[in-house]
């Protein structure tokens, strides 16, 4: 469902990203660890259409995304750290804006607070303005954007950085709701307890390359942490 | 239903909730009214002006009849000379109020809009009397508040107020990515935005345009025209402020693009427009000009007086029903005017090359094009005002023609003169094709702007990816 074949990006004299394959199925989450740098934000702009490679391809479903960008996005949905709404639009009406854009049908008043009350945004929530809206409804808001959209690829780009203890949680249990619904989803964190508990697969990339990617099951939090710190510091396997 | 209406909808409820836009329009509201009050009052001042004019005329016209009836003798000879000859014939030229006089104070308040015309005046001063009387030069010279000036200089700033946050609202916030992640292209993102704003910034400031020109007395195909070059202006500053979005990096940024944009176009642009004009076509020294036809008149008396002294005749027995001093005085006329003309012809070369540069220069910036648009409906622009003049001139040399056959003929007014009807002034308004024509041009220009900048977008969008790499 998302795929990279040896996908390449560099600014100038910076290589970003370095010949990068990945192969996401339906169903699966993949997650991305790695320093800051490390290419996880770029890897996710170039699945978007947002950055052009510098070879190699990025393919959605198929669809060559710099050959048709917005039709991949049509097959996406794109969580970055921070989800902003219209402050002056209520949580459903931004809903209903948001899913109207990609096209969703019947997008009725009860369909809508249906969707926002999937992703946990209570109810006398809804109709208030997303003004006032915390940054952890603000997620729920797009995460009901993804039930709405049954999107078929999730991008999430530090989802739940700032988000505290139960918020987290919460928007995990949602995560897996959607992978269980057949979405193929990448996830760049620095999370690294949470990305064990939700990841199929894990990956770490350093300096634009992915250096090794396992199954999240195969290691054990204490294992998995320091392996990153030895990928890190470029001392793994020595 | 499609997304550009979906943005569309949505941007209209954001910017109808928005706590700007009724104060915006109720603050442009206000303005409005009080330049179409003043531009009003301006109107109806001036024409109470022009109709004393008339009136003055018809008053003379009156007055000589009556005199004739009282010193005519049954035989049409002079009882006691004077008011019956033709030479003291008098009438009025005048200028007539434009289409949409209270849209406008313009370049035409400059120039006469009337003329005092007899006989034996000399061409160069028949718009001394009234030139005065117009209106206070100092106010006039300072400009108006008008509505050409609220249009002109406030719309621009009303719809920036209004758009200067189009895209870098959602660049600023980190609304971007998640937006540009949606399947629509930041383009249909833009259109609908400048669509949402042409329907809540641009309509309603025209729709009081044309009410308020129908409240002063301006209805007609005038006023549609004035509301079609204001959306095109209009249009034209919310392009302005779309391209300025799409590089701001935030809402500080477009606004300095945006008033810098203003500045440079409304006040600036005009302002080296009339520079480059005063040096390449200066315009004509009215002092200079006047002093060479002080000199001229002055020449042809004495030339006048040294050929009558050498050819002096005895005075006709019996005395002609019209003084021989009068002829005399004619050919004095005629020749100074020979002389006028002669001296006039280099400074009005001069005048009508600037005035070609200046129609030039009206495509340099669409605020120079729109205000020369609006200032032509409102009948107040230089060219109408400079074709007044050689109408009036035309009129005064008709005026010598039939002041010239009574010389000749002897022949005394008569009451009759009068009753048949004298020849009154009717000023011609150009041909309908030119003025559309001309209208047309700056319509043009400011489309031709838009559409610079509808390339200049395109342009931008083509060579970068949404989000900067």
């Amino acid at each position: 469902m998302l795929q990279t074949q040896a996908l390449s990006k560099t600014f100038g004299a910076h290589r970003a990203l370095d010949g990068l394959d990945l192969d996401i199925a339906p169903g699966e989450i993949f997650c991305m660890l790695g320093a800051n740098g490390a290419g996880k934000t770029t890897t996710i702009k170039l699945l978007l259409g947002f950055l052009a490679p510098t070879s190699g391809k990025a393919l959605v479903d198929g669809i060559d995304v710099q050959a048709d960008p917005v039709g991949a996005r049509r097959r996406l949905l794109y969580l970055p750290e921070q989800v902003a709404l219209y402050g002056e639009l209520s949580g459903l009406e931004n809903l209903r804006y948001f899913a109207g854009l990609a096209g969703v049908p019947d997008c009725t008043p009860q369909r809508l607070r249906g969707w926002l009350a999937q992703a946990g945004v209570p109810a006398a929530a809804i109709d208030r303005r997303a003004s006032g809206y915390s940054k952890g409804m603000r997620q729920k808001v797009a995460i009901a954007l993804a039930i709405a959209r049954a999107a078929r690829g999730l991008l999430l780009d530090e989802p739940t950085s700032g988000l505290d203890p139960a918020a987290s949680a919460e928007f995990h249990r949602l995560l897996l709701g959607q992978r269980d619904a057949g979405a193929a989803v990448l996830m760049a964190t620095h999370d690294l307890f949470r990305a064990r508990e939700v990841a199929t697969t894990i990956g770490l990339m350093r300096d634009g390359r992915l250096l090794r990617s396992f199954k999240a099951q195969e290691l054990s939090a204490r294992e998995l942490e320091q392996l990153y710190l030895d990928e890190m510091a470029g001392t793994a396997g020595v | 239903m499609s997304a550009a209406t979906i943005i569309l909808r949505t941007e209209l409820l954001r910017m109808a909730r928005g706590r700007w836009l009724l104060p915006l329009w109720l603050a442009f509201l206000a303005l409005c009214a009080y330049a179409a009050w003043e531009g009003a009052a301006w109107s109806t001042q001036r024409g109470a002006v022009l109709a004393a004019i008339q009136a003055e005329e018809s008053e003379v016209h009156q007055m000589r009849r009556s005199q004739i009836v009282n010193e005519l003798t049954p035989e049409n000879k002079s009882r006691y000379g004077g008011a019956i000859y033709a030479t003291a014939m008098s009438f009025r030229a005048t200028l007539a109020q434009g289409e949409l006089p209270v849209l406008t104070v313009g370049q035409a308040e400059g120039y006469p809009m009337a003329a005092k015309i007899f006989p034996f005046v000399a061409s160069n001063t028949i718009f001394d009397e009234y030139m005065a009387g117009m209106e206070n030069p100092a106010v006039l010279a300072a400009g108006r508040f008008d509505l050409a000036f609220v249009l002109v200089w406030l719309l621009p700033l009303l719809v920036m107020a209004g758009s200067v946050d189009l895209w870098s609202f959602e660049r600023e916030r980190g609304m971007e990515p998640w937006l540009l992640a949606q399947p629509v292209s930041l383009a249909r993102y833009l259109l609908a935005k400048v669509a949402a704003r042409a329907l809540l910034l641009v309509g309603p400031p025209v729709l009081m345009l044309v009410a308020l020109l129908q409240f002063t007395g301006a209805p007609g195909p005038a006023a549609l025209q004035a509301a079609v070059l204001s959306t095109l202006y209009g249009l034209f500053w919310l392009g302005f402020a779309a391209l300025v979005n799409l590089y701001a990096r935030n809402t500080a940024q477009a606004a300095l693009g945006c008033v810098a944009g203003w500045l440079a176009l409304v006040v600036l642009l005009p302002a080296l427009a009339l520079g480059a004009a005063d040096v390449f076509a200066p315009p004509s020294s009215p002092a200079e000009r006047t002093n060479a036809l002080r000199a001229m008149a002055m020449q042809a008396r004495a030339e006048v007086r040294g050929q009558a002294d050498a050819a002096s005749r005895p005075e006709r027995v019996p005395a002609p029903n019209i003084p021989d001093s009068l002829r005399k005085r004619a050919v004095e006329v005629e020749r100074g005017e020979q002389l006028i003309r002669a001296a006039v012809q280099p400074y009005r070369t001069q005048d009508e090359r600037r005035l070609r540069w200046m129609d030039l220069l009206r495509a340099g910036s669409p605020a120079i094009a729109f205000q020369d648009a609006l200032e032509r409906l409102a009948g107040a622009d230089a060219g109408r005002a400079l074709r007044f003049q050689d109408q009036a001139h035309a009129f005064l040399l008709d005026v010598r023609r039939l002041t010239q056959r009574y010389l000749e003929q002897d022949r005394l007014l008569t009451a009759a003169d009068y009753d048949s009807g004298m020849p009154r002034f009717v000023h011609r308004e150009a041909p309908p094709a030119e003025r559309l024509g001309a209208l047309a041009f700056d319509a043009g220009v400011i489309a031709l702007f838009v559409m610079a900048l509808l390339a200049a977008g395109a342009r931008r969008l083509r060579r970068q990816a949404p989000l900067t790499e």
